[in-house]
């Protein structure tokens, strides 16, 4: 059987004891709650129950501090660290808004301008007091605000860049392209860099290119109007002298044999006249685009007996400009020529329709095709069809696949000729 | 044995580190720092188990609190047994340890230092 001694009833002494300790205790949890920062609440030689309690509050209260302090720091060096960043990032902004030359334009979607960058403000259409605040609508003429909202709209709408080029009357005419790409939900960065001088070589190369072309065109009628005016009929009255001396008195021999001189002569005069036709196509100009081309067709497919060339149309007006016809039919001649000397092909196909204000002439052969990237540089053919549709602002496509045949694809607009293409937006200030 | 400030270290014949906090001594973050790192070298580059005496030990810190945490206690040991003393602030203080440091180790309180060797020994490596 256990002894156990009875349990002792606290003395007077004890109870007061215990009574000052709790009384020490509240005094330090008020000062604990009232914010000291440095208040723990006494520990005594105890080691009892409240000296237990007592420890786990002052554990609980230095967690409490050491978690927030090293909040504190680990924010205080991530701030610091955030600071350097932007730092870094607002001097390599700076430097680049220096090295670039082009105006940059903040708008918001509704057009209205936010901010500016200018290397040099003399290239702005007007005064940045004139401009910031203020709409597109208000500062740019008409037609370039037009399509400067339709642009910031676009590309509020989506990921690329949007680009458009316009004009503006500042000093003298000049040409910007614009960049407007999306900033956020409601801005737009505008990148505008002006394209004036590369405009003008562009146009300068083109009107060279055109009376280049033009030269080219006159020295070829010449030569064929001396080929058949001049070396033609010459051989043609050499070609009645043989025939008078063949049927005059002299031996048989000599007789057969000025007769295959003269067979000869003929292929020859017949060859000179092709020449001379090849050179510059009168037909064109009488018979008309459709008929000459549709000529073309049949001339190739009896140059090669094994070429069969067919010959469609559609929609093409009676009046097509010359210029446009004397460049098809250019391009249709190489073509043509290429497929009958290099393709082996056996068939090919010429076909020209009107659309869209333009007209479109396809030569497609079933050869042996070729590698556009090795020839397009090199073979002047293909470079004079590529410069003879840019002067009047067409596009030409050639497909090719070595094995796979041949596609010459060109686009010129109806109105290319009288000069009158483009997309540019022109306005006075 | 090592003496540092406020604790003595040693390894045992048994192949366990000790580490023995000095009466009523109060552990700076220093302190730590210092006792951490020759109970480490104790194991002589073996992962032991260790015995630490907080029985007359004055509670810690924040800060020397959370340096006897993490880490090391991996590398180093490969099991931790606490010696507190058998009242209620000692269970508190050795409870607040393992609620605090999280050993990462197995690590049990003990009031009795036979029964805590007994133990670490089945943790010997």
């Amino acid at each position: 059987m256990a002894d156990h001694a009875p349990p002792v009833a606290p003395d007077d002494s004890e109870i007061r004891f215990g009574r000052e300790r709790l009384a020490a205790l509240l005094v330090t949890l008020e000062q604990m709650a009232s914010g000291d920062a440095g208040a723990r609440l006494p520990i005594t030689a105890a080691h009892d129950t409240l000296d237990a309690i007592a420890y786990a509050v002052n554990v609980l209260v230095s967690e409490l501090e050491w978690a927030g302090n090293r909040t504190r720091k680990v924010l205080e060096e991530r701030a610091d660290e955030l600071r350097a960043a932007v730092d870094s990032a607002e001097a390599r902004s700076d430097a680049l808004l220096k090295a670039i030359p082009d105006l940059m334009f903040v708008l918001q979607s509704d057009g209205t301008f936010v901010d500016y960058h200018a290397r040099d403000p003399a290239a702005l259409f007007v005064p940045p007091d004139t401009f910031l605040g203020k709409n597109v609508r208000d500062v740019l003429p008409a037609g370039v605000a037009t399509l400067m909202i339709d642009a910031i709209d676009r590309a509020g709408r989506c990921a690329d860049p949007v680009v458009v080029e316009y004009e503006l009357a500042m000093d003298e005419p000049r040409f910007f392209e614009a960049r407007i790409v999306r900033m956020s939900a409601d801005r737009v960065l505008s990148i505008v860099r002006e394209v004036t001088e590369s405009k003008r070589a562009a146009a300068l190369n083109r009107d060279l290119a055109r009376r280049l072309i033009s030269r080219q065109e006159i020295e070829r009628q010449r030569m064929a109007r001396d080929l058949h005016d001049d070396i033609n009929q010459r051989i043609a009255l050499i070609n009645i002298e043989i025939d008078e001396i063949a049927a005059g008195r002299g031996s048989e021999e000599l007789g057969a044999r000025l007769r295959a001189v003269n067979a000869r002569a003929r292929e020859m005069a017949s060859d000179v006249h092709r020449m001379a036709y090849e050179l510059h196509p009168v037909r064109l100009q009488m018979l008309g685009l459709v008929s000459s081309l549709r000529e073309l067709c049949r001339d190739a497919s009896a140059l090669r007996g094994d070429l069969q060339v067919t010959f469609s149309h559609e929609a093409i007006p009676p009046d097509v400009d010359h210029e446009i016809s004397l460049c098809l039919y250019r391009i249709a001649q190489e073509a043509l020529s290429n497929a009958a000397k290099h393709s082996r092909a056996r068939h090919a196909a010429v076909d020209v329709r009107c659309g869209e204000g333009c007209i479109l002439l396809e030569i497609v052969d079933t050869g042996v095709g070729f590698d556009p990237s090795a020839v397009l540089n090199s073979g002047l053919g293909l470079v004079s069809m590529r410069e003879r549709v840019a002067v009047l602002n067409g596009q030409l496509a050639i497909e090719a696949i070595p094995g796979r045949g041949t596609q010459v694809r060109v686009r010129i607009p109806l109105e290319a000729a009288s000069g009158n293409a483009g997309a540019s937006v022109a306005a006075s200030k | 044995m090592l003496a540092t400030r406020t604790a003595s270290i040693g390894l045992s014949d048994d192949g366990l580190v000790t580490v023995r906090i000095h009466d009523g001594a109060h552990q700076s973050l220093e302190d730590a720092r210092t006792n951490l790192a020759a109970a480490s070298a104790a194991t002589a580059g073996r992962r032991r188990p260790l015995l630490v005496d907080i029985r007359t030990a004055q509670p810690l810190e924040a800060e020397a609190r959370h340096h006897y945490m993490g880490r090391t206690l991996v590398d180093s040991f490969s099991a931790i047994a606490l010696l507190i003393e058998g009242s209620p602030l000692g269970r508190m203080m050795g409870n607040v340890y393992l609620r605090v440091a999280r050993p990462g180790i197995p690590a049990q309180l003990f009031s009795d230092e036979p029964h805590a060797i007994a133990w670490l020994i089945t943790h010997r490596l």
